[in-house]
């Protein structure tokens, strides 16, 4: 009991203490971060297992608040699900924290980087441990706050600051969602305690609400799937989906490792985690799947054939990022929850690992653009490549393993089937192609396409040898056999945890074993090295061979998708605008003269009353009273006896007067 | 062991003030651990007997173990606990501040002491006596103290100790007057015994001389206007490490002697003639809150005017405990703890100005601005408690005097303490007006403020706002056990 209490503690502890030490600490930071991440992590481990042992565990710590019917305890709930995201959190996060101890030497804001990262770890490690779903929107926001101000870090910077800004205004706009989901959540169950609603989803499977009773409108809908949507918002905006995908990219003006600790350990694994949490409930509405899937779907390929064109290897990295969480928001709305989780973790730790040798090579080379590197080559160069190849591997295998393209037949989207073929292998393709072509061209000089730079002969890529090719083939094999059989175990120590999609046809069950989908997927990947090595090489030789519609297209894809300017057009300006309209006409023509004519008003009628009432009234009164108790002062102090011989007299006259006075009453 | 508390709380004060001058001729700085020591056992001992009252009840200690009517009979209630801890409470915070005076007086060590603990077992044995000859016996001990410690600076104050003498000896042998009549009319001396004896002997004259003389006796001693003409010459001529202790802790415990002989002898219901006994009490108590206040809103010297604003509250205490129920009693006996902590605190203030700033007027006040942050907060906490402002003690005190007067229908009561309150304001508006006023440009002496006065400020601070904060269980304390006969 004790030991799962320290696991979020000691980095909270280690946050404080070093918020509070100020200056004394100055430069130390990692030396107390790092020991209190790795003990987490250590502890994390013993509770895996201990739940491998034991099954899951409810820890009552107090009662936070209680208001009517809204109890919250504070309390810890750890499960199968949860010990993997510990295992995730707490061991990404110790890693870059050691990375982070050398990347931050000499930064002028060293404490507080440390202070935040470590509170952002605690906070997602409360996330994934809270039993009660308010809780878990507070940590979802204390996460919002921690990635606001270690957005901000270089704060000096024009764009860090505003990128901060905009990261945390996209959050809130999609924590609304989330906040009204937690509601309409009490509403129906009557208690947020996570176990409890997992406990009860049934009772309210077939409750509907009238969404506009006072219109008239007979409009009702499953209250199952109207929950579902507003949490979904929630995790829309942690974990950028479409359309609000707008502030991971953005979120690279943080420094390099928050970027691998928001990308592969805490924030965007917040949506997924929320997901397969509540999976029991959600696989009750069909409905919610399939916008869960079709957002989730949308994501995954646009953000992948975003990623094609980008120059910059972070933003790169920050739309794969996007891409892979479509994946999992994808297989989150098939039903695939232990899938789901099971990308998850992959990802993160594959993430992490590109990060970091990111890091590396931007910190030794400095520029960000691709064209200005020079060769670097070498051991960084291979760690990249694979992870490169690894990435773009994972997804098709477990997306590809069998049970959950069933699953999605028995959901009869028969229809849906050839969409599901096309995203998934679409953005496998273009995520080996965009993976290969950031791993090769960040080392070498060749200019990519679409800029025409200087051409050079060094621009070979430098991977596109037999040797290599073997070599990728092989441990393509190699590790997707080890994914496979990691994917067995985890899928069924995850199985008592995540819920089941509702099957039309319940004579559809789970094939066991290997699946020949797999070869499909890996084959596809394959490809996409292949192409994006033979564009590569076309590229070099020449770039005028393209058409017209391609360019456009790559116009479209390397500006985003133009997402950020229609959000400029459609919300940012017209939102401006009337605010100012507002402010002109209503704020300072209306109100403000109204209130500065009650004012003037006021004030004239108040220095009217001051004159009647304080002058004339309270204030004479006062002199008055003030002179009557002056004179009686002076009386006093005349008759008061002086020396001791008017002192007698005086005591034997007051001695007299009383004697007579009681003898003449008596 | 604890129905000896009483003789306890005597004898501990007494026999160090014996023992001090013998054993300080021979170490010299054995005094003030000395007698700090035998103030800090004797209030350990009162918290002990305050607890042990409030929970076994009074204690009656018969001397020699002679019953009452022969023997001589102490009786140590929740009235005489409580005021027994606050004198030892004000004597420890003015000894604090009092003992640690410049070289110059060192000269005066040891008879300093020795008065001021032969103070307090004389304050100890009026307040325990329950018999009227004890009270005038330790009522001498207390003065003859008293006149000795106002004269000791030398100088004006050597003429306003004889005046003090003069005046407390004629009020002395006004109460043996009164006390030798009650006597040949009863033919007792005990309060208890005469209690049962008077009423079928109100009627007597000699029994009404015998009360008028041992009121107006008592009168002098607790200063009540017009018969506190001794007092504020006394006390501003005193040295300043004198003044604290005789403002805070001799009127009051003569006003505590009256309020025992009155409640346990004459009883509240009494009437002369055709007029109540408390009626007239009450409105000397009225008379003595105004005129004391408007006395002090002329003065123009520090110490004179806190002189006259413990007169005034003499008058706010008399009141209410004259009011006659249990909301006014409790609420005078409050205002008293109140008055002893707050009458400390002035003084010590007025005494570290002298002492350190060469301040005794309040034009010269403004010499002090800004250099002593102690005595600035100080100050207002006091001015706070003197004024009657929550969360202080003083407002509590006063509000209870008020409920009180409005429970009796006195309605004169409660103007009182509104006006008072009121004159209070006026005398400390005067004082912070000249407090903040234009700083001259000369430099006066002692920057630095001494640790003891730093204790002792914190301390007097510390129990006004204390009594504030905890005023509820001490109120009720004071109506569950500190009432008297007849309420």
């Amino acid at each position: 009991m004790f030991l799962y209490i320290l696991i979020p503690l000691i980095p909270l502890a280690a946050s404080i203490t070093l918020a509070l030490s100020g200056r004394r600490l100055s430069g130390q930071g990692h030396r107390i971060v790092i020991p209190a991440v790795a003990a987490s992590f250590v502890l994390s481990v013993a509770a895996f297992f201990d739940v491998v042992g034991g099954g899951a565990v409810r820890v009552p710590l107090y009662r936070f608040l209680e208001s009517g019917d809204l109890v919250v305890d504070l309390a810890l709930f750890i499960d199968q699900l949860t010990v993997l995201l510990l295992l995730l959190v707490t061991g990404v996060s110790a890693v870059v924290q050691v990375y982070s101890a050398r990347y931050m030497i000499g930064d002028s804001r060293h404490s507080r980087f440390f202070a935040l990262t470590s509170l952002f770890t605690s906070a997602m490690i409360l996330l994934v441990m809270s039993s009660n779903l308010l809780l878990t929107y507070i940590f979802w926001e204390v996460m919002g706050l921690c990635s606001y101000l270690l957005i901000s870090h270089y704060a000096q910077r024009r764009s860090a600051y505003r990128a901060a800004t905009k990261v945390f205004l996209v959050n809130a706009v999609a924590d609304v969602g989330l906040g009204l989901g937690v509601i309409l959540t009490f509403r129906a169950f009557g208690t947020l305690d996570i176990p409890q609603i997992l406990a009860n989803v049934d009772r309210v499977a077939g409750e509907t609400v009238q969404l506009a009773p006072w219109l008239g409108i007979d409009a009702s809908v499953s209250l199952v799937t109207l929950i579902t949507l507003f949490l979904f918002v929630g995790a829309m905006g942690k974990s950028a989906q479409v359309p609000l995908h707008v502030w991971l990219p953005l979120a690279m003006e943080a420094p390099t490792p928050v970027s691998a600790l928001i990308h592969a350990a805490t924030m965007v694994n917040a949506g997924p985690f929320l997901l397969v949490r509540l999976s029991p409930l959600i696989a009750l509405s069909p409905t919610a799947m399939t916008v869960i899937a079709c957002v989730g779907g949308l994501t995954a390929v646009f953000a992948a054939l975003v990623a094609l064109p980008q120059s910059d290897v972070k933003r790169t990295l920050a739309y794969s990022t996007i891409s892979q969480l479509g994946f999992m928001t994808l297989l989150c709305g098939l039903g695939a929850f232990a899938a789901a989780i099971f990308h998850l973790l992959a990802h993160g730790f594959f993430k992490a690992f590109l990060f970091l040798s990111t890091g590396n090579v931007l910190a030794a080379t400095h520029p960000r653009r691709h064209e200005e590197h020079q060769p670097t080559g070498g051991g960084a160069m291979k760690a990249l490549g694979m992870g490169a190849l690894l990435l773009s591997v994972f997804p098709p295998i477990v997306l590809f393993s069998g049970p959950y393209e069933d699953l999605w037949r028995g959901q009869g989207f028969t229809a849906a089937g050839l969409g599901f073929w096309l995203v998934g292998l679409g953005t496998v393709f273009f995520t080996s192609i965009y993976l290969f072509r950031a791993a090769t061209t960040l080392f070498t000089e060749a200019p990519p396409s679409g800029r025409v730079g200087p051409r050079t002969d060094a621009g070979q890529p430098r991977l596109f040898s037999g040797r290599h090719v073997l070599g990728v083939a092989l441990g393509a094999v190699v590790a997707s056999t080890v994914v496979l059989a990691a994917w067995r175990l985890v899928g069924d120590f995850l199985s008592p945890v995540v819920g089941r999609a509702t099957l039309a046809d319940p004579s559809v069950t789970t094939p066991t074993g290997w699946s020949v989908w797999i070869v499909i997927p890996l084959a596809v990947a394959l490809a996409g090295w292949a192409t994006a090595s033979f564009l590569h090489q076309r590229a070099s030789a020449n770039t005028r061979g393209t058409s017209q519609a391609m360019r456009g297209l790559y116009v479209f894809f390397l500006n985003k998708g133009y997402v950020d300017e229609i959000y400029d057009r459609l919300i940012v300006h017209p939102s401006l605008s009337l605010s100012r309209w507002l402010w002109h006409h209503v704020d300072v023509g209306g109100i403000d003269r109204l209130v500065l004519s009650i004012g003037s008003f006021t004030v004239g009628f108040s220095r009217w009353l001051w004159q009647l009432v304080d002058v004339r009234g309270i204030m004479g009164g006062m002199e008055r009273l003030a002179g009557f108790v002056g004179v009686g002062g002076r009386f006093f102090q005349r008759i008061e006896p002086r020396t001791v011989q008017q002192n007698l007299i005086s005591i034997m006259l007051w001695l007299t007067a009383a004697l007579v006075v009681f003898y003449a009453i008596t | 062991m604890i129905a000896n508390f009483p003789i306890l709380l005597f004898l501990v004060p007494f026999v160090s003030a014996v023992s001090l001058p013998m054993l300080g001729a021979r170490y010299p700085w054995i005094c003030r651990p000395l007698a700090l020591g035998a103030v800090s056992v004797s209030i350990a001992v009162a918290v002990a007997n305050l607890v042990t009252v409030s929970h076994l009840g009074a204690i009656r200690y018969a001397f020699g173990g002679w019953a009452a009517p022969l023997g001589i009979e102490w009786v140590d209630d929740g009235l005489a606990a409580v005021v027994i801890l606050t004198v030892g409470v004000v004597t420890w915070i003015s000894l604090v501040f009092g003992g640690s005076g410049p070289p110059e007086a060192r000269g005066r060590v040891i008879p300093y002491y020795t008065l001021i603990l032969l103070l307090v077992s004389g304050l100890t044995g009026l307040v325990f006596a329950a018999d009227l000859f004890n009270v005038f016996v330790f009522l001498e001990v207390a003065a003859l103290t008293g006149y000795a410690l106002v004269g000791a600076s030398g100088g004006r104050a050597l003429l306003s100790a004889f005046r003090y003498l003069v005046l407390g000896s004629f009020g002395a042998s006004l109460y043996l007057l009164g006390v030798s009549y009650l006597y040949v009319a009863t033919g007792t001396l005990n309060m208890a015994d005469l209690a049962q004896r008077l009423p079928e002997l109100m009627s007597s004259t000699a029994v009404v001389s015998g009360l008028i003389f041992v009121f107006l006796g008592l009168a002098i001693k607790m200063a009540l206007v017009p018969l506190h003409g001794w007092l504020p010459d006394a006390y501003a001529h005193a040295s300043e490490s004198v003044s604290p202790i005789l403002a805070s802790t001799v009127t009051k415990v003569a006003l505590v002697a009256w309020v025992r002989i009155f409640y346990s002898v004459v009883g509240p219901g009494i009437d002369v003639g055709h007029v109540p006994v408390l009626v007239l009490l009450d409105e000397l108590g009225v008379a003595a809150a105004l005129i004391g206040g408007t006395l002090a809103l002329r003065q123009t010297e520090l110490k004179r005017m806190f002189a006259y604003g413990g007169i005034s509250h003499i008058g706010l205490i008399l009141l209410g405990v004259s009011l006659g129920n249990a909301t006014g009693f409790a609420g005078g006996v409050f205002y008293l703890l109140n008055d002893a902590v707050m009458q400390a605190a002035l003084f010590i203030l007025a005494g570290a100005a002298v002492r350190h700033y060469g301040v005794r007027t309040l034009q010269d006040l403004s010499a002090i601005q800004g250099r002593a942050p102690w005595m600035t907060a100080g100050l207002m906490i006091a001015a706070v408690s003197m004024i009657g402002l929550p969360p202080t003690g003083g407002f509590f005190g006063k509000w209870n005097i008020i409920l009180g007067a409005l429970q009796a229908e006195n309605y004169l009561g409660v103007f009182a303490v509104v006006a008072s309150t009121l004159l209070t304001l006026a005398y400390f508006v005067k004082i912070f007006a000249s407090f903040l006023g234009d700083r001259p440009a000369v430099d006066s002496r002692g920057l630095e403020i001494p640790l003891s006065l730093k204790v002792s400020l914190a301390a007097a601070s510390a129990a006004m706002i204390g009594l504030g904060i905890w005023s509820d269980p001490i109120v009720s304390f004071l109506f569950e056990a500190a009432l008297l006969k007849g309420l």
